[in-house]
């Protein structure tokens, strides 16, 4: 027997001890914590058979390969450190919120509810995270929950690199310490558009805030930031490039409860993962596609999936950060929104009627690009055809772009309110332009590329809550993709032949690189106030009164229906 | 599936509930529910003075009661202290900023004793003290926030996290519901995950 997948299984570990937890700890026993918790077990045997039959390329671990293993650990071990998870350093100001949640999740019984002067609030946020800390902390204090989250944090970073080191066959650092440097180009967005604040630049300063309506965080920012959505998000996404269809939906099911917003950006990648999967599926069973899709789709796991989705979804549904966004809509921006989907079916009906015309015409041939199966595309070999598809969705794409570019979707907020097309455009040039010329050439056949790129042009014109949060979060696996390609790049390049892009290239990660360092100087700079005040927390009913965080138990599908409540 | 799978299976089922409702027997038969008392002039209270939600102490050893219909596993107070002589007097006295609170609820005689309450601090600014008490229902609660005169706090929220026991038919329906519930979910499990594969 071959043997198991143990980086997979260790993933899906630590993926799902969250949602086991939370199914056993917040929701009704015999309705849904018992039945799904073993359905979810059942799930993961599965998982793990599967892993022993899967093909995979495995890392060529040689004898030196121990000291680079170690430095790796001790790399993330510090990123972690600085970033203030477990709260040993100075933390960003977002820390406050977290570690009183932390707080909540520790000292309150679950599933937590509190009484307020508004009502019975219930917790609806991404808690996925603390789930392993918290009861740690239950069970061994404060202190120990705390250093529980730090040692948790180094775990996923540390599989989520092991995904990159097994995509290039051997343990490498270069990528680890690219990872934690790499950003857009917010220095030169600060120069270009906020140039006071440029000569008056003081090291520790958050830059990345340089085009208020829009941000993409550098992946340091993120951990230092958003840790909780992060490192789920870029775990996952790593999952889901290397996972064949019949776990799919349980995996992104599990996503939703630890970092929704990410899932979200992940979903289109996702289903570009599917295709290719379907894709090869018929090549080898000679099967149509709908049959392979089916076949390959329904399976225990991802009906599992469904169950946990709903689960999650009732959770969420009426979070009161999504209850502001769809608040926010006037008539005069629905009447718009109405009109510019209409335009688009239309189009739409019209791009598809043009190409029935030319169904006899249409044969599909699928072109294997890499010899590990990992990227496949398909072609029409009808040029005229190909050409009129390719316009007619470049012409969807844009219009929709124009129009959530100028009105945000779904409506803009006090943050986003001066968005245009213009401040849109540049934005995405400075933040991701030079990363899109370095890697489109090279990747541009490969659909999952494609596909995160066009999650990078739609992140930014969607609005969820008060601020741009959904631009900075569902942006992560669009991010880690381009990432991927970027190191494609960078492994393949020869320095002394390609010295001008070389040279560019350098360049622009060294000018990206400003923001990251800003991110560690401020928390080396603002050690003495973390020594004299300790650990930053809100206040519970900030939790408690903020959108974010919670929901009104009387309207919530999960508290009503499914909690232990 | 053989007969033999299903014996099996159904005493799996049994037991895992079996053991399930063991372990857990004091929080799965349980509704939860919260009383909140937002505006706390409608109770009884001795010494305080109530302008909307602000209240000063008029009176030495002030108090205010609450009472709780249901039966109370928690108390959550959420006071905003402001600035007071006595949170003074405590500093230079004691050496800490507080305000000496207690809740005291009334045993099976209805008497109130230091036996029957859980003394706490106030700190300056607004924060939530939850308190960990299990009271049967129909309990009168005292809260005593400071000694003296002049203690000025805001009241924001006074709420009892209270619970009810399953009936003796909610109960049934629940251990029924979960047998077959983990029944299904091992049958269909065994069926698609382990017997399909091997």
């Amino acid at each position: 027997m071959k043997k198991a997948d143990h980086l997979k299984v260790l993933s899906y570990i630590y993926i799902f001890s969250p949602v086991i937890i939370f199914l056993l700890g917040w929701t009704k026993l015999y309705l849904v914590g018992l039945p799904l918790t073993i359905s979810v077990l059942f799930c993961l045997v599965r998982m793990y058979k599967r892993t022993q039959s899967e093909f995979r390329i495995n890392i060529v671990f040689a004898k030196k390969d121990w000291i680079k293993l170690v430095a790796i650990i001790v790399i993330i071990g510090l990123w972690v450190y600085i970033s203030g998870v477990g709260g040993y350093v100075w933390q960003n100001n977002d820390h406050k919120w977290r570690n009183e949640l932390f707080n909540i999740l520790v000292t309150y019984k679950w599933p937590v509810v509190k009484g307020t002067v508004a009502g019975s609030k219930g917790i609806s946020y991404y808690i996925g995270f603390w789930m392993v800390p918290t009861l740690i902390g239950k069970i061994y204090g404060i202190s120990a929950g705390y250093f529980a989250q730090y040692i948790w944090a180094v775990i996923g970073i540390a599989l989520a690199y092991a995904f990159m080191c097994r995509r290039e066959n051997k343990v490498l650092i270069w990528p680890l310490v690219l990872f934690i440097f790499i950003s857009g180009l917010d220095i030169v967005g600060m120069l270009l558009f906020d140039f006071k604040s440029f000569t008056h630049l003081e090291l520790g300063t958050h830059i990345e805030r340089w085009m208020q309506g829009y941000q993409f965080s550098s992946f340091t920012t993120q951990l230092f930031w958003v840790f909780n959505q992060a490192i789920y998000g870029w775990l996952i996404t790593l999952l889901i490039i290397e996972e064949k269809n019949h776990d799919m939906v349980i995996l992104m099911a599990a996503g939703i409860f630890l970092a929704p917003l990410p899932m979200v950006g992940l979903f289109p990648i996702t289903l570009c993962v599917i295709w290719n999967n379907v894709q090869k599926l018929r090549s080898e069973k000679n099967i149509g596609f709908i049959r392979g899709l089916f076949t390959s789709l329904i399976t225990y796991e991802n009906i599992i999936g469904v169950l946990l989705t709903i689960v999650f979804g009732a959770l969420f549904l009426s979070n009161n950060a999504i209850g502001f966004s769809f608040g926010t809509i006037t008539s005069e921006n629905a009447l718009k929104f109405i009109v510019i989907l209409a335009i688009l079916v239309v189009c739409s009906v019209a791009v598809l009627a043009y190409l029935k015309r030319f169904k006899h015409n249409f044969s599909l041939r699928i072109k294997e690009h890499l010899s590990n199966n990992r990227v496949i595309s398909s072609i029409y070999n009808n040029k005229q055809v190909r050409m009129v598809f390719k316009v007619g969705m470049c012409v969807l794409l844009a219009m929709i772009l124009f129009y959530g570019s100028n009105h945000s979707i779904p409506a803009n907020n006090e943050m986003t309110a001066g968005n245009n097309v213009y401040r849109y455009l540049l934005f995405l040039l400075i933040e991701i332009g030079a990363y899109v010329i370095f890697t489109y050439k090279s990747s541009r056949n490969n659909n999952q590329y494609i596909c995160a790129l066009i999650m990078l042009l739609f992140c930014p014109i969607v609005v969820i809550g008060a601020g741009t949060d959904f631009c900075m979060r569902a942006c992560i696996p669009a991010q880690v993709v381009l990432f991927l390609a970027l190191v494609d790049v960078l492994k393949g390049i020869d320095f002394k032949q390609k010295r001008v892009p070389a040279i560019i290239m350098s360049i622009v990660i060294l000018l990206g690189s400003v923001t990251t360092i800003n991110e560690f100087a401020r928390t080396i700079i603002n050690y003495p106030e973390y020594k004299e005040y300790g650990r930053i927390e809100a206040r519970k009913e900030q939790i408690f009164e903020s959108l974010n965080f919670n929901t009104d138990v009387e309207s919530n599908l999960f508290y009503k229906y499914m909690a232990n409540y | 599936m053989k007969k033999v799978n299903c014996v099996w299976i159904i005493f799996a089922s049994m037991l895992i509930s079996v053991v399930t409702l063991v372990t857990f027997k004091e929080q799965i038969f349980k509704h939860r529910d919260q009383i909140i008392y937002s505006d706390w002039s409608q109770c009884d209270s001795n010494g305080y003075d109530f302008k909307e939600n602000e209240v000063i102490s008029v009176a030495g050893d002030p108090c205010i009661f609450f009472f709780s219909s249901q039966n109370v596993e928690q108390v959550e107070v959420d006071v905003q202290l402001i600035s007071n002589s006595e949170l003074i007097w405590n500093k230079e006295f004691y050496g800490e900023e507080v305000i000496y609170a207690e809740l005291f609820w009334a045993n099976e005689q209805g008497e109130m004793t230091a036996e029957n309450s859980i003394p706490f601090k106030l700190q300056p600014g607004r924060h939530s003290y939850l308190l960990d008490i299990d009271c049967p229902a129909n309990t009168m609660f005292r809260l005593d926030i400071g000694d003296g005169v002049d203690v000025n706090f805001k009241a924001h929220s006074f709420v009892f996290n209270t619970y009810e026991a399953y009936t003796d038919k909610e109960k049934r329906i629940a251990v029924v519901l979960m047998f077959f519930l983990v029944f299904i979910s091992i049958t269909l499990g065994y069926r698609f995950c382990i017997k399909k594969d091997s």
